[in-house]
């Protein structure tokens, strides 16, 4: 018994350090690709085994904090597979701790897709978009990123 | 009047010359030949397939999962379509920061694999630049056309890099049988996520 209720403390351990990673499908994709009033959201496409991507998100995720309370919202969307959820994402994320929603989003039909994030999105990764709900326009790198250039794509008057 | 609009042409040429070679080549360019070492030491050019429909030109490596999840495809469609568009592959990744893709790994990933194509390396990252190959694998389906190579399809392989059995749309295979029935491929533009080619600083 006393076992029974290690391993439940031990899962429910495991369940709330990764309750952040939402599994997102194309609809939610499509949904936040629209303007929100008043709001700024940021989406970074990486990959758990991506090595640019990887060195690039403690920025973003501290840059999301930062921004956080003035209207900025930070999305951490990964591509790997779903096959990959329990295997590399979640120890990955457990082990890094961000604090940025995460998303994973593993729709493998690209070409589906890409375009509605950017036109010009050749498919390499990292890349990353801001909505901008105030100015009502779309502003999008592909490549990484420093600090400064992420702040100058969330506010380009800064 | 007429100097100034000589002038104003003139600078519009240069303007759409400089930004072509920055975006690398589009559907219709002619393609860039190449010159490049093969994993069996050979240098392989694009004019050793002058007798050749066309080429199919992979931009891939070792490192990346997407590539690797299309090695056993591309060797299909060499063993398939090896007599009129076969298969080169050209690794365009700096070896330094990634000696996972550096020449004698290259050997012998080609070995354990058994490519039954040239796997070329882009040291410079010369041809990679010319191209406009931003990611691995990106594919330049080339057309012969009168003894020149010219670019007819651009971007993925298929539409499921995760499970072959999946796959819906095999965008590479329907251009190559287009260009092959004298037709235009359609889509001749596709895209797909890869890994970015890793350029030198």
């Amino acid at each position: 018994m006393k076992r029974i209720g290690l391993v439940t403390i031990v899962s429910l351990i495991a369940v709330v350090a990764t309750a952040q990673i939402k599994l997102a499908t194309l609809d939610d994709l499509k949904e936040v690709l629209e303007y929100q009033d008043d709001k700024v959201v940021v989406l970074n496409f990486w990959a758990t085994w991506c090595r640019p991507c990887v060195k690039e998100l403690p920025t973003f995720d501290a840059t999301g904090q930062e921004f956080k309370n003035k209207g900025v919202e930070m999305i951490l969307i990964s591509l790997d597979a779903l096959s990959r959820l329990e295997t590399n994402v979640n120890p990955f994320l457990e082990k890094r701790g961000m604090m940025s929603a995460i998303w994973l989003l593993d729709e493998p039909d690209f070409n589906s897709w890409l375009n509605l994030v950017d036109e010009g999105w050749s498919g390499a990764i990292p890349a990353t978009l801001v909505i901008d709900g105030r100015k009502k326009e779309k502003r999008f790198h592909e490549g990484e990123m420093t600090k400064e250039d992420l702040i100058k794509l969330i506010n380009p008057n800064s | 009047m007429k100097k100034l609009t000589l002038f104003f042409t003139a600078f519009l040429i240069f303007v759409s010359a400089s930004f072509t070679n920055a975006q690398g080549l589009k559907v219709g360019d002619e393609a860039v030949s190449f010159n490049l070492k093969n994993v069996d030491g050979k240098m392989i050019s694009l004019s050793d397939y002058k007798d050749k429909k066309g080429v199919i030109v992979v931009f891939t490596c070792n490192h990346c999962p997407y590539a690797k999840a299309y090695e056993d495809r591309l060797v299909g469609l060499q063993t398939k379509y090896k007599k009129d568009f076969p298969v080169v592959a050209i690794n365009p990744n700096d070896a330094v920061e990634y000696p996972s893709d550096n020449y004698a790994a290259m050997v012998k990933r080609a070995k354990e694999k058994g490519f039954n194509f040239p796997y070329l390396h882009d040291e410079s990252q010369e041809i990679a630049k010319a191209y406009g190959a931003t990611k691995t694998p990106h594919v330049y389906l080339l057309q012969n056309v009168n003894g020149q190579f010219q670019v007819v399809y651009i971007g993925a392989i298929d539409d499921n890099y995760q499970d072959e059995s999946k796959v819906k749309k095999t965008y590479l295979e329907d251009a190559v049988k287009s260009i092959n029935k004298g037709e235009t491929p359609n889509p001749s533009e596709t895209k797909a996520i890869g890994c970015s080619v890793k350029w030198k600083n």
